[in-house]
């Protein structure tokens, strides 16, 4: 059993690898091709879009990139030797630092998205981890500086990037694969989402279905809850949801307060692993949580079922932006497009285990059943004002403290 | 040799005479502790007074206003008072747990005691505190034996019986267990040199051992004490994880609070609350250090 | 011992002494390995869920270690900085122990000793973010190199403790009879001071070095994204999922540590701890 583990490791390996090859000779043609059509399009429409023409093709190469290309379109390709003359950035002695999630989401990334990355640019990439806040402050204190290119975060950390200048628009042109993906995941010309997750509401086995979020206000739940914590990237979405069942607003949100403070939670929580022991224990049987999370906490033996509400459940973007002010921004937009591309997305998202965002992406059979379409959920899902939360979030956090977390001691 | 011995009052006369007598070497460490600690607390002290720059920006700003506020809003008038609870009582408990560990393995005992069982002791710093937590969250659940000591315990101080994680009984003693090890690694040495032929003096006069423990150990080990007291109150002020994980949010303490703000878009209050923190915590050690060691010339003068 | 005293032990309070003695140290290491056992007891249960009653014995937790690079990198950049940080917190605390305990009397004061526990209360995931500001307003490409600076900073002041505490012990006597016998200061110091410190200054360094391998708050922000310590990787993983894999890590890793401490006592005879 433990030999066979690691053999079992290293054969998966060889499999990744052949498929990573196929994906990015498939990639490298199809971009080529693309972008043929594009410079084709820009000479004929406007003299004036020549210059963005070059300035997709990225630095310094395009120039020279140019007439190969139309030549190239024609006959195979092979990524390699083709990299260049595709108008794929050379990657190769240069490094892509990626900011992300450690844990489960990096390694999604490793093991989807890098090993094409790197057959198409010949670039290595590099992740630099932490959790959401934690990489929002380190990009926010390298401000003048920065050591990252591509940032992986929520769409609030990432609106609130932006607003301090630190990234960049994303040139779709040098992202086509961006034409695939669906209008909710493109929220900023700065930040496009890969993924869609659903936050709901979860109930231990013999709890009767869930319909709507007034149903935490239920008194058979009280001291059963598992509550999401104050900080918790949800939160300010949630104490929306909680105002507007009491007649108020994202702009008149104290009766959110009142009626959260009313609550009685047996755990305020950030991540599964907080509340899955005290389910498996009995002390809690309800908790509002992510579909993707749930799967995690099943495979620890929790046992709950995710209910989507009647007021919808809360929906959360994973988005990608590109950071300002590096010298890989070409090497960035890569990046992206193979993130964004149907079958990585597939593969991605049967490791991540949330919703591809490329609508023609499907569900990668390992996680068939289980992990729905976006398209599927679309309709039961919300999208929240990202911009407008990420500039409360602080007002709203320190309400919460004061006017909300005494009561729930 | 016996005691651990004091400089005398005729070493200090001379001091000129004894290497480092001059007091100089502790240069590099000031300029150090200046370039890695006191210029982040300056950044840190200037950005208090800053608008937050992540907040609303119509919201109307005063420089001094997140220290008022700190200072006067209830919620974080609980948090001072909790995070100085936590601190001085993990504090002084981990001291007392710590100190008759030591003098149990080392009292009236002839043979050192074998490096295993302190490593025991010390094994918690060496897996780390992330793992150890986890291992209270297990035992804290409903059921678990923590809850049901804990529950059973509860009566003596008036409590009632309920849940035990994320409590601030959870978060004292998984603070307690974070910093006894360093308390055992602080008073062990100084333990140990305790002489032995004085206990023995002790006991030949007839004093049983339990009282020769309290008349003639004890006394022996306070500088050691008043070391690991410091080290003690200053650990369980700045202990995160067990403070994130056992206490959580409904039992705020100032690191907590600090790092809830952080990611909640609102590091100006943040860093008002760090320089808070900083204060308090330099505040009580120097106030504690004065206490005991006012106690410790008392013994000396005796 | 007499047999004088041993008369006395049995007559006078000795049993109770003995079951006073017992109790505490019992319940003392209860309190102490009970939240580490169920961590012992998952890395060889056979069970992806942790925790989790037992099912069974393996050792395939400890296998799936290798299938994790990130892990193995990481013990090697974890080591890295934890000599760097170690020489440095020695060079600090040694000089300053020198000062705290010969300098003037008020050196060894309240106020000095609060300052030097300075970087102890220090929260140090706000100091981690805000010298990773001042590090990024200067411009400077230091790699590893702050975070050593910083570990070490944050180390010195257990080093000054140990170190200071041994100093007093020894007193001056040894070396002022050196110096009258007509020994120049510096030979004092390489042939008598530092020899009798021995003891300490490796227990201090096997200290340092444990303090800085294990530190997550400080890494979080400072370290540089190509070389992540160990315990940061540990950290993310448990925040995204929990598998036992943390729980034989965790384990492998005090084992190694503790077999490490064992080796210095054993090969360089000197107790550490003392």
């Amino acid at each position: 059993m433990s030999l066979n583990g690691s053999q079992d490791a290293s054969r998966r390996l060889g499999e990744r690898d052949e498929w990573a090859q196929d994906v990015a000779t498939r990639l490298g043609s199809s971009t080529h091709l693309a972008q043929a059509r594009a410079i084709l399009g820009g000479w004929a429409t406007a003299a004036g879009s020549r210059r963005d023409v070059l300035k997709w093709l990225g630095i310094g190469a395009g120039v020279a990139a140019a007439p190969t290309l139309l030549a190239a379109c024609g006959g195979d390709s092979s990524p390699a030797a083709g990299a260049s003359a595709t108008g794929i950035p050379d990657g190769s002695g240069r490094t892509l630092s990626v900011s992300v999630w450690g844990g489960e989401t990096e390694r999604a990334f490793k093991e989807t998205v890098e090993p094409v990355f790197r057959k198409l640019t010949g670039a290595k990439v590099q992740y630099d981890t932490g959790s959401g806040g934690e990489r929002f402050n380190k990009l926010l204190a390298q401000a003048s500086a920065p050591t990252v290119d591509v940032f992986v975060n929520s769409g609030e950390n990432v609106f609130q990037a932006n607003r301090q200048g630190l990234l960049v628009d994303i040139d779709t042109r040098r992202v086509p694969n961006a034409a695939d993906i669906a209008d909710w995941a493109k929220l900023f010309p700065y930040g496009i989402s890969y993924g869609l997750v659903a936050f709901g509401l979860t109930r231990a086995a013999g709890v009767p279905a869930l319909t709507s979020w007034s149903d935490l206000w239920r008194p058979d739940f009280a001291g059963k809850l598992g509550l999401p914590g104050i900080g918790h990237t949800q939160m300010p979405m949630f104490l929306i949801m909680a105002a507007e069942l009491n007649g108020g607003s994202e702009s008149d949100i104290d009766p959110g307060l009142k009626a959260l403070a009313k609550l009685d939670p047996a755990v305020l929580q950030y991540f599964w692993g907080e509340w899955a022991d005290r389910a498996k224990a009995g002390e809690v049987s309800v908790v509002p949580e992510f579909n993707y999370s749930l799967l995690g906490a099943n495979d620890a033996g929790v046992g709950f079922t995710f209910d989507f509400p009647q007021e919808k459940a809360i929906a959360a973007d994973n988005t990608m932006a590109i950071v300002k002010g590096r010298p890989n921004e070409d090497l960035a937009h890569v990046f992206l497009d193979v993130a964004f591309d149907a079958d990585v997305q597939t593969a991605f998202c049967g490791e991540w285990l949330g919703s591809p965002a490329n609508v023609k992406a499907t569900i990668a059979p390992k996680v068939a059943g289980k992990v729905p379409l976006a398209a599927d959920i679309l309709d039961q899902v919300r999208f929240f004002d990202l911009g407008k939360i990420a500039t409360k979030r602080a007002e709203w956090t320190e309400r919460l403290n004061s006017e909300v977390l005494p009561s729930w001691e | 040799m016996g005691v651990t011995p004091r400089r005398s009052r005729g070493a200090r006369a001379s001091t000129s005479h004894v290497i480092g007598g001059s007091g100089l070497s502790v240069l590099p460490a000031v300029i150090a502790f200046a370039v890695a600690v006191l210029v982040p607390a300056a950044v840190i002290f200037h950005q208090s007074l800053q608008p937050n720059p992540l907040g609303d920006p119509s919201a109307p700003h005063d420089t001094w206003g997140n220290y008022h506020r700190l200072l006067t809003d209830p919620i974080y008038r609980d948090v001072l008072l909790r995070t100085l609870r936590v601190s001085v009582v993990g504090g002084i408990a981990s001291v007392v747990i710590g100190l008759a560990l030591v003098i149990g393995l080392t009292a009236f005992r002839r043979r050192e005691v074998s490096s295993v069982w302190l490593f025991l002791l010390v094994a918690p710093i060496l897996s780390g505190p992330v793992i150890t937590v986890l291992g209270w969250m297990g035992l804290f659940v409903e059921g678990g034996i923590g809850y049901r000591v804990v529950n059973a315990l509860r009566p003596l101080w008036g409590g009632t019986p309920g849940r035990v994680a994320e409590t601030e009984i959870a978060m004292t003693i998984g603070t307690v267990h974070f910093v006894v090890p360093f308390i055992v690694l602080t008073l062990y040495p100084i333990a140990r040199t305790v002489s032995k032929d004085l206990l023995e003096a002790s006991l030949t006069l007839g004093v049983p051992p339990v009282r020769t423990v309290f008349r003639v150990v004890l006394p022996l080990c306070r500088p050691g004490i008043l070391a690991a007291s410091i080290v003690g109150l200053a650990m369980a002020m700045s202990a995160f994880v067990n403070a994130r994980f056992l206490g959580g949010e409904r039992n705020l303490v100032l690191t907590t609070l600090v790092s809830q703000l952080v990611n909640t878009f609102n590091p100006t209050l943040a860093a008002a609350s760090s320089v808070l923190l900083v204060g308090l915590g330099l505040l009580l050690v120097a106030v504690y250090g004065r206490v005991l060691s006012r106690s410790v010339r008392r013994e000396a003068a005796r | 011992m007499s047999a004088r005293t041993h008369h006395r032990r049995r007559q006078q309070g000795w049993t109770g002494w003995r079951v006073l003695r017992t109790a505490t140290v019992v319940l003392g290491f209860a309190f102490v390995l009970g939240p580490v056992l169920p961590v012992v007891v998952q890395a060889f249960n056979d069970s992806s869920v942790f925790p989790d009653r037992m099912r069974g014995l393996t050792l395939h937790w400890f296998t799936d270690l290798l299938t994790y690079d990130e892990f193995v990198a990481g013990t090697w950049t974890s080591a890295k900085i934890g000599i760097g940080a170690t020489a440095l917190a020695l060079a600090l605390g040694v000089s300053t122990a020198f000062a705290v305990t010969r300098g003037p009397r008020w050196m060894s004061g309240a106020g000095v000793t609060s300052v030097l526990m300075g970087p102890i209360v220090i929260p140090q995931i706000v100091v981690g973010l805000a010298i990773l500001q001042v590090i990024n307003q200067l411009q400077l490409r230091v790699g590893l190199a702050g975070l050593i600076v910083a570990h070490g900073v944050f180390v010195a002041p257990f080093v000054i403790r140990l170190v200071a505490g041994a100093l007093e012990t020894q007193g001056t006597s040894y070396e002022a009879t050196a110096m009258a016998l007509g020994s120049s200061p510096a030979r004092v110091l390489t042939s008598v001071t530092f020899p009798m410190l021995r003891p300490a200054l490796i227990a201090s360094s096997v200290f340092a070095f444990t303090l800085s391998f294990v530190n997550v708050p400080l890494s979080l922000f400072l370290a540089p994204s190509d070389q992540r310590p160990l315990p940061i990787s540990i950290y993310q993983q448990m925040a995204s999922n929990r598998s036992p894999v943390l729980a034989a890590l965790s384990l492998l890793l005090a084992v190694l540590l503790l077999a490490a401490a064992a080796a210095v006592e054993r090969f360089l005879r000197v107790r550490l701890l003392q």
